[in-house]
């Protein structure tokens, strides 16, 4: 049975991770971006490059924003204040198309200008669970599946290299290239296997309701009562008369006290401008890994405190837990280095186990006139270094286009998200096309791309690597500015690297050929 | 380390049984992927009933049950594609429907 065990864990592994392995590189590289999202929208929305001051804002400051959520009869208005990540004042509400989102300078209260991209916490990250995919949720639905494939990845992988420590220390480089390409899988699986089950299983927990929707429905009559028993959140029907609100700031003063010191973050009013209307205080969710921000509620007319939220129940705080775990919110530099440098060797991971894949059966299937490597060969090119190429891509377009342009009735944001979605599918077609030289032109045009994207940089904002090295609170822009750097290197050495061996096995091919023409 | 999937991979069928091969696999994908995802989920919402009758309060109940629910589907993905015999896979998945469905008669809402 064993046998028979290790053999289907081995049938498994292979033909999941050719199915699902593009769109699992495409969730670990955009989750990977994810973890610097903040960091990535710096980068991208220079006018959000502020340096952070030492006090918070008055919330009362903002109240044109509310009178306007009044007006468009949002059913929330929240206000965000300044934090390390964030060093501006964000203010959201709804109106008839969606939310609307507004930014402050933290030090002088100006409106600073619509950023015009969705960068890294608009784009980038919510990609990784959703694909841009809105329509019936089918993003999330791909990424859930993709999730648990990944999940009987890591089991049927750990079954199948049952000297799973020998061949950690197992490295054999220098060797011909499948006996490498395998040992690289193995190493990075080996390496990563804690992280990717954490992240993957942590990942799907959260969506927990979306995924299993039959735990709660078996108990609650609906989404709403099941979310009211949950959230421990208070709540109360509009009055549907007009009300008034009282003072922000000594709302936010009362929470401070009743917290002894803690410094309130966040504010969101419930039914702006009813006299049911409520604010709600939160703290910051940065100080601890269980994503959970303490809050007290007031009446929004006099201030009256209306609840306080309770302690967490311990099933909760165990998913808010690996839920915190997952979106690394808390304060902790390191570790997020190491998430980011974790979610690479994932990548890594994905990438050679497409290339030994390949590497086994293009003999065989040249041999039999199989069409499975060259449609495979064309779908790693396009879905690994296609979806790197679109993301640098992605970058020099924000750099290019102009504040406010617009073309063919598409803003600048959903400019830059097409020519993301353009470049990325011209990779897949030129991958197909161009099978032989598909790795060494995508590795160039990455390392062209990754390199403009950081010169632009320079060039229209100011802040190239010298200054903002200089300066602590343009730090994530040189982060990204040196990452563009390391990306564009790798590239360019990878791309030398295959375009020498191409010409060596050419070599070889026609020396075997002259050789059989003088025998 | 890979050697018993080599062969099986190089075993060559008779061209006539190729076709039935095929939709047996993509059979299997049904029964172990989807039924393998129904009858989790009847688990789910069965021990989402029977875990705040044993003592848990409701909301811990149904947050633990479905994130045992990843766990549950985890095993049962495993488990099928092991299962040489599928029609053996198919009547444990019904056995764990019915299981979670009777949990969930029993302590009825």
């Amino acid at each position: 049975m064993e046998q028979g065990f290790r053999a289907s864990m081995g049938w498994l592994h292979t033909w999941a991770g050719v199915v699902v392995g593009a769109m699992l590189f495409a969730i670990f590289w955009m989750g990977t971006l994810a973890v610097f999202d903040r960091e990535i929208d710096r980068w991208m929305a220079p006018m959000t490059r502020i340096a952070l001051p030492d006090r918070p804002r008055s919330f009362d400051e903002l109240r044109a924003t509310y009178d306007t959520a009044v007006a468009l009869r949002s059913p929330t208005w929240t206000v965000l204040q300044a934090t390390e990540r964030q060093p501006y004042i964000r203010v959201a509400y709804r109106d008839k198309t969606g939310v609307v989102n507004r930014s402050f300078d933290p030090a002088t209260g100006a409106v600073l200008p619509e950023p015009g991209t969705w960068a890294g916490s608009r784009f980038l990250y919510p990609y990784h669970y959703g694909l841009h995919l809105k329509i019936w949720n089918i993003g999330e639905w791909i990424v859930g599946f993709a999730g648990m494939a990944m999940l009987v990845l890591c089991v049927s992988g750990v079954v199948i290299h049952r000297k799973i420590f020998v061949d950690f220390f197992t490295l054999r480089a220098r060797q011909k290239s499948q006996r490498a390409v395998l040992d690289l899988h193995t190493v990075s699986g080996v390496l990563g296997l804690p992280f990717n089950i954490a992240i993957t299983l942590s990942g799907l927990i959260i969506f927990f309701a979306v995924y299993f929707p039959s735990g709660w429905q078996a108990v609650y009559p609906d989404k709403q009562a099941f979310n009211a028993d949950g959230g421990s959140a208070y709540a109360r029907p509009k009055a549907n008369k007009p009300g008034s609100l009282g003072s922000l700031d000594a709302m936010a003063g009362e929470a401070r006290r009743l917290w002894d010191g803690v410094e309130p973050r966040a504010i969101l009013v419930r039914h702006p401008g009813d006299a049911a209307g409520f604010v709600t205080v939160f703290q910051s969710i940065e100080e601890r890994i269980v994503r959970h921000a303490a809050s007290i509620t007031f009446d929004a007319a006099t201030g009256a405190v209306l609840h306080r939220s309770d302690a967490l129940r311990p099933v909760a705080v165990a998913q808010r837990f690996l839920t915190g775990l997952h979106r690394i919110q808390f304060r902790h530099w390191t570790l997020r280095f190491m998430y980011f440098a974790l979610g690479l060797l994932g990548c890594a991971l994905i990438m050679t186990g497409f290339l030994f894949w390949l590497e086994k059966r293009r003999k065989r299937h040249a041999a039999e006139g199989l069409h499975g490597v060259r449609l495979v060969h064309g779908l790693v090119v396009g879905a690994t270094a296609g979806i790197v190429m679109a993301t640098a891509g992605f970058m020099v377009i924000n750099r290019l286009l102009p504040l406010g342009v617009t073309l063919a009735g598409y803003e600048r944001h959903e400019l830059e998200i097409w020519t993301f979605h353009l470049v990325w599918i011209a990779a897949f077609a030129h991958a197909w096309m161009r099978p032989r030289m598909a790795w060494v032109e995508q590795c160039r045009a990455i390392a062209a791309l990754a390199l403009a994207a950081m010169v632009l940089n320079g060039l229209t904002t100011g802040d190239h690597p010298l200054r903002s090295l200089a300066h602590a609170h343009l730090w994530p822009v040189a982060g990204v500015d040196v990452a563009l750097l390391l990306l564009a290197a790798a590239a360019w050495a990878a791309s030398r690297w295959l375009a020498a061996s191409r010409r060596r096995s050419a070599a070889a091919v026609a020396a075997l050929k002259e050789a059989g023409s003088h025998a | 380390m890979v050697k018993p999937i080599t062969q099986r991979d190089s075993v060559q069928l008779p061209t006539t049984d190729r076709k039935s091969q095929w939709w047996f696999i993509v059979l299997r994908l049904v029964v172990v992927i989807g039924g393998g995802y129904v009858a989790s989920s009847a688990l789910v919402a069965g021990l989402a009933r029977v875990l705040p009758w044993l003592g848990l309060v409701r909301i811990d109940g149904v947050v633990l049950a479905s994130m045992l629910g990843f766990v549950i589907y985890l095993a049962v993905l495993i488990l099928g594609f092991a299962r040489q015999r599928l029609l053996r896979t198919a009547v444990d998945l019904l056995v764990i429907a019915g299981l979670g469905l009777m949990l969930a008669a029993l302590t009825g809402a």
